[in-house]
């Protein structure tokens, strides 16, 4: 009795098995040609399994690895941009790739990426996002020339118009042949990050229903302070403070937008593995993050881990060693130039009165002249580099 | 924490040994598949037939001071009919830290033939530099081996007879950041370096020929050292030898031509998107902040200042003293005093400044011999 179930059972394993097997091949010679073509001209997913679809950690764009959250990804659009700005050097190409996250017949999220092809030898600079002064998230991660690291973010609406970059209208031509939809507003975090020879920039754009976008922080506070978010998480943000971030949470202790909030804990959290993936040591087992929409309301304080910074303030230290320089200047010549003039007028006092009108003078005079130097001859700033943008801010 | 040091340097040696056999799990050097990947980073080479030759663990910088975690030392020969033409000794982690691995010495000294700092700040470290080195070997039994890799190597080329010169000819790199580091040094054998038989052994060039195409050989080894930490070496890369045939700049600007034909030619780039960026590699555009820091414009701005000083000292000393002549002397003498007295005080600043003393800590490996 026993024998002859375990029999019948065997034998209905066996055909489930095998036919299953065979609906499994079928599929794939189905489909695989089909993505194999979109695969080979938009680099590789970092594991060995060849599909359009990507449930793994990161896909690779002109030798760069950008990290995925988890998910099911698939490729809509792919494209070389060049620039406008020949300042980098020869770059070859931008890569830019459009990747889509669906959620029922919607699409939830999706990334957009940007990769130069070949390595310059000057580095890349910033973006305009990165310096944006509008209510956004910006977050400097890395400012010492060549090397550049910064997250940016905050509401969007996606672009529809015909001027839209190639690569995006070849992904709503996917989205529209398909019947999806696609909503008009979401909530964009990016990261700019380049060195000497290459960039990479990539945007995530996440579902911004289940964020609050009401409240928009007031114009002033909208630069997060790195150190603002350590009111949170409790330790203060040292490396993410560039210069724009100092002031204005004192003067302006409004509760900042739950969205600024959200991105603010993710780019720190994302951070990590956007350098791994830049140096290409993203592993198919690395933890990447969840998007912002997909964590639970509650999570999203208690994940706040800001970085402490290590680095004490260099401008301090600037400051530090003008003051010493300037006085064992000012002992040497106040001395040579007291000893002048006793010699020419022959009384000390007198010597001594001009001497010490000359040196407030001077002293007087220097702000002022170093002032208007800096006026005549500004520091140029910072090499900007934009790629093209499928979304403008809302 | 000072007892975990000190258990460290205890472990070190017992780490040496468990590990000499067992290491080359992590990696993939079957000669064939280039670059050479060794714990998450590529490791680019010249041409030829590479044997792992040494490994070994060790925790301790050549000071013996504790390092942030374990490091690899690897030594690689290039053997040639029973000769090494060249040797490679690369110290990486591996596992990442979170402050850093210190620069080289050799990237902070001034009396090699080349060091160029190239980045070295908060953790980030990127520089190369080239020198001859006298290397201990069989040939001079009397030294200890420098490190237990390099000791292995040497038994190794005892054993099977190859014979290694004792003067080395070395460029090498140390590339870093806060987690990872790799420092590598490529050693040929002067011989090895005719232009006519690539790395093939010949009666040596002068030794300041030699010198002159190791310098230029060093920025493209260390461009490539650079990708390779990042992951970014093409598939099939390989250094050229410094032969003197591949000139720093010529190649790099001949390379990204041939890339950019490349994009032409699978149709990425318009034809006038090609010309573009190949004039682009032809001619080299200025640096766009580089006019804002020329020492001109520092010249200029102190020449200026001197102006104003010598103007307010003047009015100054004529409304004390009422004596056009008096005034004049002082205004005079003390622009030339103060001007002279300025520039040394500038210079003894350059010289001894103790505040831009680069104090990111030094980590150095135990090198095969000594830096001539």
């Amino acid at each position: 009795m026993k024998t002859s179930i375990d029999k019948s059972f065997g034998r209905i394993a066996g055909v489930v098995a095998v036919s299953s097997a065979v609906l499994l091949v079928g599929w794939l010679a189905l489909t695989v040609p089909a993505w194999a073509g979109a695969l080979g001209e938009a680099g590789t997913a970092t594991t060995s399994s060849d599909s359009r679809l990507w449930v793994h950690t990161a896909i690779t764009v002109a030798r760069k690895q950008i990290p995925l959250p988890p998910g099911l990804w698939a490729m809509a659009g792919r494209g070389d941009e060049s620039l406008t700005d020949p300042l980098p050097g020869a770059y070859g190409v931008i890569e830019s790739i459009a990747l889509l996250k669906m959620e029922g017949g919607s699409v939830g999220s999706f990334i957009i990426i940007h990769a130069n092809a070949l390595p310059v030898d000057r580095g890349w600079g910033t973006n305009d996002e990165c310096v944006a002064s509008n209510p956004a998230l910006i977050r400097i991660y890395d400012d010492h020339s060549p090397d550049f690291f910064c997250a940016f973010g905050g509401p969007v609406h996606v672009r529809r118009d015909a001027a839209a970059p190639k690569f995006w209208l070849q992904a709503l031509d996917v989205i529209r042949a398909r019947g999806w939809t696609l909503p008009d507003r979401w909530l964009m975090s990016g990261f700019r990050i380049s060195d000497r020879h290459d960039v990479v920039e990539v945007r995530y754009y996440d579902q911004a229903a289940p964020i609050p976008l009401a409240a928009p922080p007031r114009q002033e506070s909208a630069v997060i302070p790195a150190s603002w978010s350590g009111s949170i998480g409790g330790s203060p943000g040292g490396l993410a403070s560039g210069p724009r971030d100092a002031g204005d949470q004192a003067a302006h202790p409004s509760q900042p937008a739950p969205w600024l909030v959200v991105l603010s804990g993710w780019s720190d959290r994302m951070k990590g593995a956007i350098e791994q993936g830049f140096k290409g040591r993203l592993s198919d087992t690395q933890d990447i993050p969840i998007l912002p929409s997909e964590m639970s309301s509650g999570t999203h304080k208690a994940q706040e881990t800001p970085e402490a910074g290590q680095d004490s303030n260099p401008l301090l230290a600037l400051f530090q060693k003008s003051v010493v320089k300037m006085l064992s200047w000012k002992v040497i010549g106040i001395s040579s130039g007291l000893t002048i003039k006793y010699l020419f007028i022959g009384n000390f006092s007198t010597a001594a009165t001009l001497q010490v009108a000359t040196s407030v003078t001077t002293g007087v005079l220097y702000v002022g002249y170093d002032m208007l130097w800096e006026t005549l001859f500004p520091d140029k700033p910072k090499m900007r580099i934009n790629f093209s943008s499928v979304a403008v801010r809302s | 924490m000072m007892w975990m040091g000190g258990l460290i340097r205890a472990l070190a040696p017992i780490c040496v040994l468990l590990v000499g056999a067992g290491a080359d799990a992590a990696e993939s050097d079957s000669g064939t598949d280039r670059p050479v990947v060794l714990y998450g980073k590529q490791i680019p080479l010249p041409a030829g037939n590479w044997q792992r030759v040494g490994s070994a663990l060790t925790a301790t910088d050549d000071a013996g001071h504790p390092v942030p975690g374990p490091v690899m030392s690897v030594v690689l020969f290039r053997v040639e009919q029973g000769t090494v033409t060249a040797f490679v000794t690369i110290h990486t982690n591996l596992r990442p830290a979170q402050q850093g691995w210190g620069a080289a010495a050799a990237c902070r000294r001034t009396d090699l033939y080349a060091a160029t700092p190239g980045v070295d700040h908060g953790g980030d470290v990127s520089c190369s530099f080239a020198a001859p080195v006298f290397a201990v070997t069989p040939a001079a039994p009397n030294h200890p081996p420098s490190s237990p890799a390099w000791g292995l190597a040497l038994a190794e080329a005892r054993e099977h007879g190859w014979s290694l010169p004792e003067t080395w000819l070395m460029a090498g790199a140390r590339v870093g950041d806060r987690e990872d580091f790799i420092d590598i040094r490529y050693h040929f054998n002067p011989r090895s370096l005719s232009p006519s038989n690539t790395g093939a052994l010949s009666a040596p060039p002068s030794r300041a020929v030699l010198i002159e195409r190791l310098v230029q050989w060093r920025l493209i080894m260390a461009a490539a050292v650079d990708a390779g930490f990042k992951n970014r070496l093409a598939a099939g890369f390989v250094l050229p030898w410094p032969d003197g045939t591949a000139n720093g700049a010529a190649l790099e600007s001949h390379d990204r031509e041939q890339a950019l034909a490349d994009l032409l030619a699978q149709g990425r780039l318009t034809p006038a998107q090609y010309q573009e960026q190949v004039h682009l590699v032809t001619t080299p555009n200025p640096d766009p902040l580089g006019d804002v820091n020329a020492l001109w414009m520092v010249a200029a701005k102190t020449v200026g200042w001197r102006v104003v000083v010598a103007a307010s000292v003047a009015v100054l000393s004529y409304a004390f003293t009422g004596s056009a002549l008096v005034a004049g002397g002082i205004t005079g003498v003390s622009t030339l005093v103060n001007g002279g007295l300025y520039f040394g005080h500038e210079l003894l600043w350059k010289t001894f400044d103790p505040y831009t003393e680069n104090t990111d800590p030094i980590i150095d490996f135990p090198a095969v011999g000594l830096t001539g």
